[in-house]
């Protein structure tokens, strides 16, 4: 054997070694588009809870599932005894990672840090949706939490991955919480590692280990998915998710609760009038915009601002009709002069803004206008940051503003839709003022009952649809791909759970 | 020599305060409301108007752009960068951990470029205008006009998942680290092929060199006492820009490859209007600036008598 070729074989093993290993059933490399924070990030601070909860690691009292619905997760029974009084009844023989009882106590310890400035785990948004006045545990199972006023959405917010119940840390378990996963280490920005906790009270878990892999651009974690270098890949490009199928890889696709809208601004301009912003509603094809900006599969067309069919959503289905959408503006005063619409001999033009940081907003922006433009309307697009948007069609310099939200961060509606349709709402860009809306938003954040509450935020749907202060263009699809055989997955409406202790290949 | 020191000392100060208030007032002033950037980078999503006021508070934007600057500014003087705006980490240590990962890469790719440029530059240079020399040309183009984003996908695509050779992307160990270092090596070979050919060539035309041979010199020592000599001048002084290049390169790169280091640590401080962690960084690249700076007019002084001859 040659030097060169000794080299050669030295160097290729040495390669070889450095690589990663090659994919097992007993392990799952997940390709995401954002990595941990720290090398053990507190579940509980920033958006933390994210990943602990998607990836097994952490759990809430209440859950959400996969349509929408509200459940008991590690509490038995939640029940209001009092306006702000709230009683969480603990699961019998739960216990945290380390083996030490979920007691109440262990609760409020876990949840006090919050609202605690001084406290690493402190973190404003969540303090602020929780709204504790105090907690203090009946026995070792009845947790109880007044709130600072009444709150309908309390139970949905113990459903936040933030809030997650978590034990006295220790070197072993630096994160010891009570799901199927254990958390093991995080590399800030790179990776994220869990192990199978095989005393979970609900069966051993799929899998040995779970590696999370950071990946921003998707282009690259699609190739590093055909080099078998990861198993599954969150968020896959569309435009490849049909070739990849036919290679043998699995595909899910599920609409989301992330919602793009346009947010109309409905003091100033030709949007000011109802009749216009209905006619704009009846001219954009959804169906179009999501086959050409997502491939017809990142995307589902909205008639509401829930996902069709699950839990909160009115029947109202999307809507293209041009022609009623030229009858509506004629209707409204306008006139159609060599086959574009003036209004009070002026051109109606209509300026659409939007940012860049979600890939699919410029172009659903220049497809807005483009179907504008096919019924005789004037219109632009200015692509800027969010907020400098935000800003300019809050003071009148633009008509209507696109931007992407998940409608029901924690499973109830009222929160978001009070920042966004409020009249003192402090995301209403397009400072919409309806009396109507506004006793509407108080009545859901103050009403108990499911039913009565179901029937509320329905009527603030069928407002939405009627008046347009926005436009939901579509509910965006999570595309993910696995290596063939994963059962046990699908995708989640919240985008907040990915594995639970059932996700497994199949033998 | 001191006086030299005292200049570029003096300079350097005025660059750095510079650097650092410009990138400043251009975050501040930049359209937008900085604190809902921050608040979408910490929580993820939006938040309620309570949140936002907050964060303005929590990182001094009621008090205005001369106290907020003075506030960076004054334990910067101590050497204290700050914490995050977003995840409330020391800048600092987080600004090391990226450097270990991003200057490494940018040695090796430099080195690679050089390895592959010096070579293939005195390979082209000994009959210009053969076919030798119109290929090395031809390659230094065509690598000038590649963009890192491309070829790093091509790279991926080949030695990743056809032939299942490297990784395609992380960092974990050092063969995560070769497909980058080929991306931004092909780069910096290529322009430095084109130099370093002209160099030579420009050095070999000097009118004095026939006087040498005539005189019997060797064309070795001809070549190593006053052709490299000439021809280096103008290299020393496009490794410095490719030191720039190379930092700009690493920001696609680091994307392209998933990697972490400055490039993407800069590009997510920025979108998400971290101003201690951007702060950090431009510090960083004008005090790296600077030291380039000084070095390659030392080289120069080295390389060529008449510039010390010039500040006497």
């Amino acid at each position: 054997m040659s030097f060169l070729t000794r080299m050669t074989a030295v160097a290729l093993i040495a390669l070889g070694t450095a690589m990663p290993a090659a994919a097992q059933d007993a392990t799952l490399t997940i390709s995401v588009t954002f990595g941990p924070t720290a090398e053990v990030p507190d579940p509980r601070a920033g958006y933390n809870g994210w990943m602990s909860n998607q990836t097994g690691v952490t759990e809430t009292l209440m859950g959400v599932d996969y349509d929408l619905n509200l459940y008991p997760r590690l509490a038995e029974s939640i029940e209001q005894s009092a306006p702000t009084t709230w009683r969480v009844t603990l699961r019998d023989g739960l216990t945290f990672h380390d083996g030490s009882p979920v007691t109440a106590q262990a609760v409020i310890d876990a949840i006090a840090p919050i609202s605690d400035e001084a406290d690493p785990a402190f973190n404003k948004r969540i303090a602020g949706v929780l709204d504790l006045a105090g907690m203090s545990a009946d026995g070792d199972r009845v947790v109880v939490f007044e709130t600072n006023s009444p709150n309908a959405a309390f139970q949905w917010s113990l459903s936040d991955p933030g809030v997650a119940i978590l034990g006295a840390p220790s070197d072993a378990f630096p994160i010891n919480a009570t799901g199927p996963y254990i958390f093991r280490e995080a590399v800030p920005e790179q990776s994220y590692r869990v192990e199978a906790n095989a005393d979970y009270r609900l069966g051993k878990p799929g899998f040995d280990e779970v590696r999370v892999v950071a990946s921003p651009d998707p282009a690259t974690a699609s190739l590093a998915f055909e080099a078998g270098d990861v198993d599954m890949v969150i968020n896959y490009p569309e435009t490849d998710f049909a070739r990849i199928q036919e290679t043998g890889a699995q595909g899910f696709t599920a609409p989301t609760a992330r919602l793009y809208f346009y947010s109309m601004n409905t003091t100033s301009g030709p949007l000011a009038n109802p009749l216009i912003r209905q006619a704009v509603s009846l001219a954009i094809d959804r169906d179009g915009i999501v086959e050409a900006v997502l491939s017809g599969v990142g995307g589902v067309p909205a008639g509401t601002i829930y996902p069709a069919d699950k839990s909160w959503a009115a029947d109202i289905a999307p809507s293209y009709d041009p022609a009623r959408a030229e009858a509506l503006l004629a209707e409204a005063g306008a006139v159609k002069q060599g086959g574009t619409w003036t209004l009070d001999g002026e051109p109606l033009e209509i300026e659409i803004l939007t940012y860049s940081s979600r890939a699919a907003l410029p172009p659903t922006a220049e497809i807005t206008q483009a179907f504008l433009q096919q019924i005789g309307i004037t219109a632009s697009v200015r692509v800027g940051e969010y907020g400098a948007s935000n800003d300019a069609l809050k003071a009148g310099d633009g008509d209507m503003f696109l931007q992407a939200w998940v409608m029901l961060p924690q499973g109830d509606p009222g929160s978001i839709l009070g920042f966004l349709l409020a009249s003192d709402g402090g995301s209403n860009a397009g400072n919409y003022v309806n009396p109507a809306m506004d006793a509407l938003l108080v009545e859901g954040q103050t009403t108990f009952e499911q039913a009565e509450r179901e029937r509320i935020y329905d009527e603030v749907q069928q407002i939405i649809a009627a008046d347009v202060p926005l436009i939901p263009v579509f509910h965006v699809s999570q595309a993910v791909v696995a290596r063939a055989g994963l059962t046990g997955y699908q995708v989640h409406p919240t985008e907040t759970y990915w594995i639970t202790h059932e996700t497994r290949f199949a033998e | 020599m001191i006086g030299v020191f005292t200049g570029f000392l003096l300079r350097a100060i005025v660059v750095l305060i510079g650097a650092a208030l410009a990138t400043f007032a251009l975050l501040w002033h930049a359209p937008g409301d900085p604190a809902l950037a921050i608040a979408e980078a910490r929580y993820g999503q939006n938040v309620s108007k309570e949140v936002l006021d907050f964060i303005r508070s929590e990182a001094g934007f009621d008090d205005g752009f001369w106290t907020a600057f003075w506030a960076w500014l004054s334990p910067l003087m101590l050497g204290d960068f700050g914490q995050s705006s977003v995840n409330g980490r020391e800048v600092w240590p987080d600004v090391v951990t990226a450097m270990s990962y991003t200057f490494p890469l940018a040695l090796v790719s430099l080195a690679l470029g050089l390895a592959v440029s010096v070579p293939l530059a005195l390979i082209a240079t000994r009959k210009p205008g053969s076919w030798l020399d119109r290929g090395a040309v031809a390659l230094a183009s065509v690598g000038v006009a590649i963009p890192a984003f491309w070829l790093g996908l091509l790279l991926i695509l080949l030695f990743a998942v056809q032939l299942g050779w490297l990784p395609a992307m992380g960092a974990e160990t050092s063969a995560h680290s070769i497909l980058p270092a080929m991306t931004l090596g092909f780069g910096v070979a290529a322009s430095l092929t084109r130099i370093i050919r002209s160099g030579i060539l420009e050095a070999r035309g000097q009118p004095f060199l026939p006087a040498f041979t005539r005189r019997g010199v060797a064309r070795r020592d001809i070549a190593r006492d006053h052709v490299a000599p000439h021809a280096v001048v103008p290299v020393v002084t496009v490794l410095g820009l490719e030191l720039a290049f190379l930092l700009e390169g690493l920001v696609v790169v680091e994307v392209i490859f998933a990697r972490p280091g400055l490039g993407s640590f800069l590009v997510n401080a920025i979108f998400a209007r971290d101003f201690p962690k951007v702060q950090a960084v431009v510090i960083l690249a004008a005090v790296i600036f600077v030291v380039v700076n000084l070095a390659i007019d030392l080289i120069y002084r080295s390389l060529d008598p008449r510039v010390s001859g010039r500040d006497a």
